[in-house]
């Protein structure tokens, strides 16, 4: 007797109702909510190797004109899966999740002899110099505050946020290894137990608070990445939401940081050692409108019209703000820059010095502005302790200028020689500029 | 069953049909994954290797240098005149030829040398060292393009520097 | 006449139809063989990107993943069909205790079924390490250990799956060579014997037809009723490969495992029992009584000799014993799923 012939049917179309199963699902990819219909590929020259991030990140911002996305590609600074096309598994294996800068996941991402972990006389050490600085230890702070209740006899640092070690030593001031502060000990003065407890949100390692004009990343990226007011992205990224805060406002590094950046932790006000609490200034209208002369510095402050017209690194150099790759216990003995330094005094001009290599740091660091024309020949000033101030240039007659890094104007700087300035000479320190150059806040 | 001599054409009685549409269905099923098998087998991953190497602004290579573009195989020259690159493959059987002090070329195979512009002086390479294309991408890099390929006497000049001397401002007052 | 060709050979012409019936035997025999091809055949087909390297080996499961074209569709065959082969063989072996389908005349065929559970859980074990990611360095960590724990020969049994001091590279090449070659052809061989043994045994456990007349299934009806079987199945199959992937992480780093400690679905009953403690007696001594228990119900356990029917009077002892091995297994393995 034959098999009758219903089941058969039945069951066949059983079979092909799982092939269409398998038909749909091989249309619909889960990378095509984002709106590419195939996976997109990039062929990084660096690897060699392609690399399918963009399938879903597509839009995303070139990282910077010093990483092309052609050179690098996305995994040579993020980790993960190269090959994957769905989010949990091309995430798997990423360093520091959105932002391979944070301090703990740093020297995988970006470091390397040949990157940003090289010889610091090549200036290729920006890592090492990052972590041992004022900026990310606090040594500083932290000093101040056990030596002002009687913990440490002197306001040498013995105390970094975290602890850290310095093999090199290359200036008078620098010191070997600072312990941890954290967790503070119970045998530290309570004041101090205060700072260890509220105060330490703003160092580079530190998530800062969660509040509008706080917001910026960790890490590099804490400078580097310019965040605006609410902390949200701003680019063309559609994996990206723009509602959220927690992202810098596009995907790019930049070197030419505005003051808004510095003033995420800068100038928001001061702390009191009477009742250990930081206190906000409230001169701020709210929602991040303040112009720049209110919004650049905090009331008590004294400052000329450059001070605040121009942006915080017009003036202070990345050997200042990074540090000089030693461990320092006071901004005093990192920080060179003085008026003089750019106006010159009665008696003498700007000291400067000229480039004549095509390696030279300052011309690299200059060429990665696009509003510098620095050339092989130039003559830049250079700050008392040898740092270049690439930005402020001696022309040929005699006279200098100053290119405006963030904002890229150019403008002539007036010098002090030969002027109606009545300084003492040997006073050259800025109270003593500002009493008759501070400008007024109304 | 009705015998198949008193009709040429018998009308399909729904069993015939039954065992045509399960018959039709398995052919396509069949068809489906025969298809599919092919396809399935026939992936290649790619093995492109890249093509375009980025460099930096043209204002970071003074007049004179030549820079070995590392995984490329090429060397980007300046002069006078302006940029060009040449590939590093020698023309006799494709070794990668290394630079040596004196500025020129010789290749490890077969011992042929090449000065330093890429003409041939001396072996059993047929010709110079290929002119390769130079471009500047949309940030105002260099670009070298190993698929292009150019004359020995061609050049790329650089767009002319930013002048100082645009308007300035009078320090810093309001 | 037409004579029989090979695959009509794989039946005999007829038998008898109370055999035949669904519900007396639920079809997990044919299921479990049905499943056995299909991870055989997507097994094959895998073998072609599949690259057994420490550098390559998740790298080249992500490119079956994403980007051979069908490639997730013949991976997620793969897993699907091994895990329900898995469980058909299980229930499988469930069903022949309680309808006392080892008895007089069976019992070597109990044994080689037994056999061959023991070679496809290692075969469902190696083949998950294959994918070598994140997610199964505990799986693997845990499971290679227990071999060593075994007295005597422990060490030399870690060696041969490990290939060196601890997981490495050589693990890589080893799990693949266990698990294409190592452990396949003795399933094979032992899945052939064991059908063999159906045939040459007098067929699927009957009661005796001296009693009353019985209804004779042709072949080609048989045949029908396993085609229509393999075609519901293979359709289920495709849906469910279609609606759910098996899981796929970053590479595995030894040095630097995943906090999620989860054992493969089928041993977290012994991962459960682990918590208790002595790993030799859990984690190898109390499963391998289990699994003499089962070996010795056909010669040591049960003495009856009804035949063809569900839960026969006669083996009271031997079925109390498999629903209470089969429960146990059950809730040791929901306990660590709810974890």
């Amino acid at each position: 007797m034959r098999p009758s012939a219903r089941p058969i049917l039945l069951a066949t179309l059983a079979l092909a109702a799982g092939v269409g199963f398998a038909g749909v699902r091989e249309r619909t990819p889960t990378y095509a909510a984002y709106g590419s219909a195939v996976p997109i590929a990039l062929l990084p020259s660096l690897t060699g190797q392609p690399e399918y991030c963009l399938t879903c990140h597509d839009g995303i911002e070139e990282i910077s004109a010093a990483h092309p996305t052609e050179v690098f590609g996305c995994v040579r600074c993020h980790g993960g899966q190269p090959l994957a096309l769905d989010a949990e598994t091309a995430h798997a294996g990423m360093l520091g999740g959105r932002n391979p800068s944070a301090f703990d996941v740093v020297e995988v991402a970006c470091g390397g002899a040949d990157c940003h972990s090289g010889p610091s006389d090549e200036g290729l050490d920006h890592i090492h110099r990052s972590l041992v600085s004022l900026q990310s230890t606090y040594a500083g702070a932290i000093a101040a505050v056990r030596y002002a209740f009687g913990a440490q006899p002197d306001l040498a640092a013995r105390f970094a946020v975290n602890a850290v070690r310095d093999p090199e030593i290359t200036t008078p001031t620098g010191l070997h290894s600072l312990d941890a502060l954290l967790p503070v000990a119970v045998t530290e003065p309570p004041q101090v137990q205060a700072l260890g407890s509220r105060c330490l949100t703003c160092h580079l390692g530190a998530e800062p608070l969660d509040q509008p004009g706080r917001r910026r990343m960790t890490g590099c990226a804490a400078c580097h990445a310019v965040t605006n007011w609410d902390g949200a992205y701003t680019g063309g990224d559609p994996t990206i939401s723009r509602n959220e805060s927690g992202h810098a406002s596009t995907h790019r590094l930049t070197t030419a940081i505005p003051y808004t950046q510095c003033d995420t932790c800068h100038n928001r006000g001061n702390y009191r050692l009477v009742d250990m609490d930081f206190h906000e200034r409230t001169d701020l209208p709210a929602g991040g409108s303040a112009s720049r002369l209110q919004a650049y510095y905090q009331p008590i402050a004294q400052f000329t019209a450059c001070e605040y017209q121009l942006d915080c690194i017009d003036c202070h150099p990345s050997g200042e703000v990074m540090g000089d790759g030693d461990l320092h216990s006071r901004m005093d003995e990192v920080r060179a820059v003085e008026c003089r330094t750019c106006h010159g005094t009665l008696t003498e001009g700007p000291q400067t010095r000229s480039i004549f290599d095509a390696d030279d740091p300052a011309l690299r660091q200059a060429h990665l502005n696009p509003s510098s024309s620095l050339q092989v020949g130039d003559s830049v000033v250079v700050t008392k302790r040898g740092e270049t101030l690439w930005n402020v240039r001696r022309l040929e007659d005699g006279t200098f200028e100053l290119t405006a890094k963030v904002a890229g104007a150019v403008y002539a700087v007036p010098q002090v020689a030969g002027s109606s300035c009545e300084q003492v000479v040997e006073d050259q320190t800025s109270s003593a500029c500002h009493e008759c150059h501070a400008v007024e806040r109304h | 069953m009705p015998s198949k001599d008193t009709d040429p054409h018998p009308p399909l009685s729904r069993r015939g049909f039954v065992a045509l549409a399960t018959r039709a269905v398995l052919w396509m099923v069949g068809g489906a994954a025969a298809v599919g098998l092919g396809r399935y087998l026939s992936y290649s991953p790619s093995t492109a290797r890249p093509t375009r190497f980025t460099l930096d602004v043209p204002e970071g290579y003074p007049s004179g240098a030549r820079v070995v573009v590392p995984g490329a195989g090429a060397a980007v020259y300046r002069d006078a005149e302006g940029f060009f690159a040449r590939s590093l493959t020698c023309g006799h059987l494709g070794c990668r030829v290394r630079p040596v002090e004196d500025g020129g070329f010789d290749c490890p195979c077969h011992g042929s040398r090449f000065a330093a512009e890429g003409a041939r002086l001396q072996g059993p390479a047929p010709r110079d060292l290929e002119g390769l294309a130079l471009a500047l991408d949309d940030q105002g890099r260099l670009v070298v393009d190993l698929s292009g390929r150019v004359d020995s006497a061609w050049r790329l000049t650089p767009p002319p520097a930013i002048q100082a001397g645009r308007s300035r401002k009078e320090g810093c007052r309001t | 006449m037409k004579r029989p060709s090979f695959f009509e050979h794989l039946h005999p012409p007829s038998i008898p139809e109370p055999q035949a019936r669904f519900r007396y035997t639920l079809g997990l025999g044919g299921l479990s063989v049905f499943f056995f091809l299909v991870t055989t055949v997507s097994g094959a087909l895998l073998l072609f990107y599949y690259a057994p390297t420490y550098e390559q080996a998740n790298a080249s499961v992500q490119l079956l993943q994403y980007h051979v074209p069908l490639g997730w569709l013949v991976r997620g065959l793969h897993f699907w069909s091994a895990q329900l082969l898995v469980a058909t063989s299980g229930l499988h072996l469930l069903r022949v205790a309680l309808t006392g389908g080892f008895r007089a005349g069976r019992r070597f065929n109990w044994l080689l079924g037994l056999g061959l559970l023991v070679l496809v859980l290692g075969l469902d074990f190696t083949g998950y390490g294959l994918r070598w990611d994140a997610s199964i360095g505990w799986a693997l960590l845990v499971g290679t250990n227990l071999l060593r724990q075994i007295p005597l020969a422990g060490e030399t049994l870690f060696g041969w799956f490990v290939g060196g001091p601890e997981l490495g590279a050589a693990t890589v090449l080893r799990l693949f060579g266990w698990h294409v070659f190592g452990l396949m052809l003795p399933a094979l061989g032992l899945a052939v014997w064991h059908l063999f043994r159906v045939r040459r045994d007098g067929g699927i456990a009957h009661a005796s037809s001296v009693e009353f007349p019985v209804r004779r299934l042709p072949r080609r009806e048989l045949v029908g009723r396993e085609v229509v079987a393999m075609l519901i199945a293979g359709g289920c199959l495709l849906a469910l490969t279609s609606l759910a992937a098996p899981a796929l992480d970053g590479p595995l780093d030894p040095a630097a495992m995943s906090e999620q400690a989860h054992a493969p679905w089928f041993f977290l009953a012994v991962q459960e029992l682990l918590r208790w403690g002595n790993p030799l007696w859990l984690g190898v001594i109390l499963p391998a009584v289990a699994l003499l228990a089962l070996a010795l119900i056909p010669y040591a356990i049960d003495r009856g000799r009804l035949l063809g029917r569900w839960f026969p009077s006669d083996g009271r002892l031997s079925q109390v014993l498999a629903i209470s091995l089969a429960i146990g297994f059950g809730v040791l393995t929901l306990r660590a799923a709810l974890r």
